[in-house]
């Protein structure tokens, strides 16, 4: 009885988050109203203060490559291709006089605005970008990010001040996105590189990358490290003014804390947890302060299966497909999620490809995942109630079973595995569970040290992205950490990259993913949306599939109105008053 | 005294250079390493197999350990901790800004604490089983029994959010730099007011039952007895004859809680947003800087060393009776 009333409380709650974020896109137009072409309205002497869960590793934008280094990317440096809200490539018009690719796609000719600068004064050049391309090639820099793609580009070389022709390696449809990689200042760096290539090892090159001179709308002015970060508005600016005087990124780590600093007024902006998003949150004091957004974001939670490990039980696709179907997806979603995650359809947002519904054998059914299982010869013991089968040598039995790693630190995975453990075992599946902090993880999965982990994975803005995930030659230099191989999915990687008509393109993609969802090297859980709090003073946000910070304009698109806004706009009121009787 | 104090100062070498060993060899042997220990970013751009090969390459972690050792302490004989493998800043400097407000909330707490102890444990002992006593003791239990992290989030919630008195979240005010000297320090103050009462309390409900039974066995001394029948005043015999033999052994409770302060609470730290040691060593160690997590060891060892070594001084200073050879 309790069991029921529980469920019954978790699928209202669900229901009524579910709606809540649908009526909050609707009933908050302000929120997204984008910055007035009268800037009278507007305060530009505001500051805005957000919240960092660590610090960032570096400014320096070719060796950034966490969430959080991302944050200040487009805030300190301009870049001649951003993404946008829709995470689409597109050019930059306050950087790119002009872009054409040659009708050949093996050369691409850029053209710099003539009113670049940076920071110091210095105008920025082409000789700039080449310099950056060379320096993200160079074998002493690790750029994990800056360097996606740009090894397809053979030859950078600055025509004039302005100009740089680009020479590609093969004409592939994924050449507009080597071409976007950060700039840095060659007079700056140049000079420091000499006695440090690597960038980030000598006092010079880290003093450099924790004070850069950029060439965005602003400057940072103040790091007092394990506290804040402020960065100040650069008058100089050539672009478009951005309506924020200071920024204060602060410091901290801790979730709940940072909500109450949320509703003190401490921060403006926050990413919310899902218990907090469904309950935490249902309260006047966040009321007053602010409204929660919920939008879509690229991401899945998924398990990945040694396809090629010593554990004979998950080798088989058949068996992958077995334990998939019996993963009860929407209890997850209801009990871990509070019903805002949606069950997963599979890993590239339907944007990229035109999927199709779900598949219906991603449909929880344990009747038909023992069947499987039975038929591929992994029977139930009288003995214990476990599968069993018989391994090589025919006389040995094997039992089925694996073990799932986690990561140390997460709420909701431990509560995914018992589910799961729950449900495996009904069907004579020993599913065990082992807590590993984030660098043994990461090791382990390096090494193909393992059965199974559960980890959650963001799609790239482009379907190729996810070569590195799949593609046979990932297994040992890539991150295909489980090990898949099929020669069908290289050979459609490849041809993939090179399709240039969008239609084609988008059915390889779709055939990539039916081909790999149905041999199950990973299964893929649930999507998350993108949970977010902000301050009713805020307007100007777009949500994009990385959420209100990692797209273009970003932050820089933010601003507050110089008087307050009347509280019937919605902002006011917050979600959960939108769903009061 | 002398002989003995150069005796003590050479037995800490050993003992030192084994704490630094031992966990030199602790954490390069643990599982993980620094090339997969950051927190990955987006899906195109997590630790890759050749990009973790580069970055051992990059921190010299491809030499064997010992190799790794001599380099390490060849760098630390000449004071150079060497860099952060997090953001390549020089070890001293990223040790050193968590070390200022550590080591200035350690010495506000325990002077605090210390006049707090003192008079409330002195009038517990001289009015014992009384109704203030009890509630005293009571209050000490309770106190002591609340696990510092629930202390902290009711601090937080009723004295941060509810009354509005004082800040939770960080170390300093947004507009610190333009602030006066007194308006720092009172910035700086209101700022650790939270924090601190939750190193604070927990010390003082551990610190009065344990002033208060030592007192009340000195009180039944005979030199107390004896001082009392000579005439002097109960005030005197309390200052001149029970308290220098009540703190006595409070010096060695000393030399145990200063390197247990010092040393932070991550889970305190984390949820204040305070730039602490604990906060240092919990991060270091989560992304397996091992330059960092050295330079910390080195520190608090030396630290801890140190202050038992004072403390065994102070002892001989107070008792007259030990003597050492």
């Amino acid at each position: 009885m309790n069991s029921k009333l529980h469920h019954l409380q978790i699928a209202c709650l669900g229901l009524i988050a579910g709606i809540s974020a649908t009526v909050a896109r609707a009933d908050s137009p302000s929120l997204f109203a984008p910055i007035p072409s009268d800037r009278s309205v507007v305060d530009e002497d505001a500051t805005l203060k957000c919240r960092l869960r660590s610090e960032p590793s570096s400014f320096n934008p070719i060796l950034m490559f966490t969430a959080i280094d991302a944050q200040f990317e487009y805030l300190l440096w301009d870049r001649p291709f951003v993404l946008d809200k829709d995470l689409q490539w597109s050019i930059n018009p306050d950087v790119v006089e002009s872009f054409a690719f040659a009708d050949d796609h093996l050369h691409a000719s850029l053209k710099l605005k003539s009113s670049l600068r940076w920071q110091d004064g210095t105008p920025m050049t082409a000789a700039d970008l080449v310099f950056s391309w060379q320096r993200i090639l160079d074998d002493h820099v690790i750029a994990r990010k800056a360097g996606h793609g740009t090894e397809q580009i053979t030859q950078c070389e600055a025509i004039d001040p302005q100009t740089v022709r680009f020479t590609f390696k093969e004409a592939l449809a994924t050449n507009k996105w080597s071409v976007d990689f950060p700039i840095i200042p060659k007079h700056v760096y140049e000079p420091l590189t000499r006695d440090d290539p690597t960038m980030q090892q000598s006092d010079a090159c880290v003093q450099a990358n924790r004070n850069p001179i950029g060439s965005g709308p602003y400057q940072i002015s103040e790091w007092i490290s394990g506290e804040r970060i402020v960065l100040s508005r650069w008058e100089g600016y050539p672009g478009p003014k951005p309506a924020f005087a200071r920024i204060i990124f602060r410091v901290m780590p801790d979730n709940n804390a940072a909500l109450l600093a949320f509703e003190t007024g401490e921060i403006d902006e926050m990413s919310l947890a899902p218990q907090q998003f469904a309950a935490d949150t249902d309260n006047q004091r966040f009321k007053d302060r602010g409204v929660k957004i919920r939008g879509e974001q690229w991401t899945n939670y998924y398990i990945g299966w040694n396809t090629c490990g010593p554990n004979a039980f998950l080798t088989e696709p058949v068996v992958r497909n077995a334990i998939g179907l019996a993963i009860n997806r929407p209890l997850i979603s209801q009990r871990v999620f509070f019903g805002l995650f949606k069950e997963s359809a599979g890993f590239y947002p339907a944007s990229l490809t035109g999927r199709d519904a779900p598949r219906a054998s991603n449909q929880f059914n344990l009747t038909q995942a023992a069947k499987l299982l039975d038929d591929a010869g992994w029977r139930v013991s009288d003995d214990d109630g476990w599968r069993y089968s018989q391994s090589a040598n025919g006389v040995e039995k094997v039992r089925a079973g694996f073990v799932l790693n986690l990561v140390a630190g997460s709420q909701t995975s431990p509560r995914v595995a018992d589910i799961m453990r729950s449900d495996l075992r009904k069907i004579g599946v020993d599913m065990t569970t082992q807590t590993l902090d984030w660098s043994v993880f990461n090791e382990r999965n390096l090494n193909h040290q393992f059965d199974a982990f559960l980890s959650a994975w963001t799609c790239g803005p482009d379907p190729d992205e996810a070569r590195n995930l799949f593609h046979s030659d990932a297994a040992q230099s890539g991150r295909n950490y489980v090990g898949y191989q099929n020669p069908k999915v290289d050979a459609l990687f490849e041809r993939g990259v090179h399709e240039t008509d969008a239609a084609e393109r988008a059915r390889i993609y779709r055939t990539i993913e039916q081909t790999i969802l149905s041999d199950e090297p990973y299964t893929f859980l649930v999507e998350a949306p993108t949970l977010w709090a902000f301050n009713h003073r805020l307007r100007g946000v777009s949500l994009s599939p990385r959420g209100p910070l990692h797209s273009y304009p970003g932050v820089r698109g933010w601003w507050t109105p110089k008087s307050p806004q009347p509280t019937d706009d919605g902002l006011r009121t917050g979600l959960p008053q939108s769903d009061a009787p | 005294m002398w002989h003995y104090i150069l005796k003590r100062i050479l037995l800490t070498i050993p003992t030192f250079v084994g704490i630094v060993l031992l966990t030199f060899l602790l954490i390069h042997q643990a599982p993980g390493s620094p090339a997969t220990g950051s927190a990955g970013g987006f899906g195109e751009s997590g630790v890759s197999a050749a990009d973790h090969a580069r970055l051992r390459a990059q921190f010299e972690l491809d030499a064997p350990i010992i190799v790794r050792f001599g380099h390490w302490m060849k760098r630390v004989v000449c004071f150079d901790f060497g860099q952060s493998f997090a953001d390549g800043r020089p070890v001293s400097q990223r040790i050193a800004e968590r070390l200022v407000p550590t080591l200035t909330l350690t010495f506000a707490i325990i002077a605090i604490a210390f006049a707090i102890v003192i008079p409330v444990a002195t009038y517990a002992a001289t009015h014992p089983g009384q109704l203030v006593d009890k509630i005293i003791l009571a209050a000490c239990v309770g106190f002591y029994a609340i696990p510092p992290y629930i202390l902290g989030m009711i601090l937080i919630l009723l004295v941060g959010v509810a009354l509005n008195w004082f800040p939770f979240a960080g170390l300093t005010s947004d507009d610190f730099a333009t602030l006066s000297t007194w308006q720092k320090f009172k910035d700086v103050i209101s700022h650790s007011a939270l924090i601190g009462s939750c190193f604070l309390i927990p010390l003082v409900a551990y610190l009065v039952p344990f002033v208060r039974a030592t007192m009340l066995s000195v009180l039944k001394e005979d030199f107390v007895r004896a001082a009392h029948a000579r005439g002097l005043s109960h005030r005197r015999v309390m200052l001149c004859h029970v308290l220098p033999n009540t703190l006595r052994p409070l010096l060695t409770v000393m030399g145990l809680i200063v390197p247990a302060v010092l040393g932070g609470s991550v889970v305190l730290e984390v949820m204040f947003s305070w730039p602490g040691m604990g906060r240092l060593l919990f991060e270091s160690i989560h992304d397996r800087d091992y330059p960092v997590i050295m330079g910390m060891t080195v520190l608090t060892a030396m630290i801890v060393l140190g202050v038992t070594l004072v403390v065994d001084l102070l002892y001989a200073w107070a008792d007259p009776r030990v003597r050492y050879v």
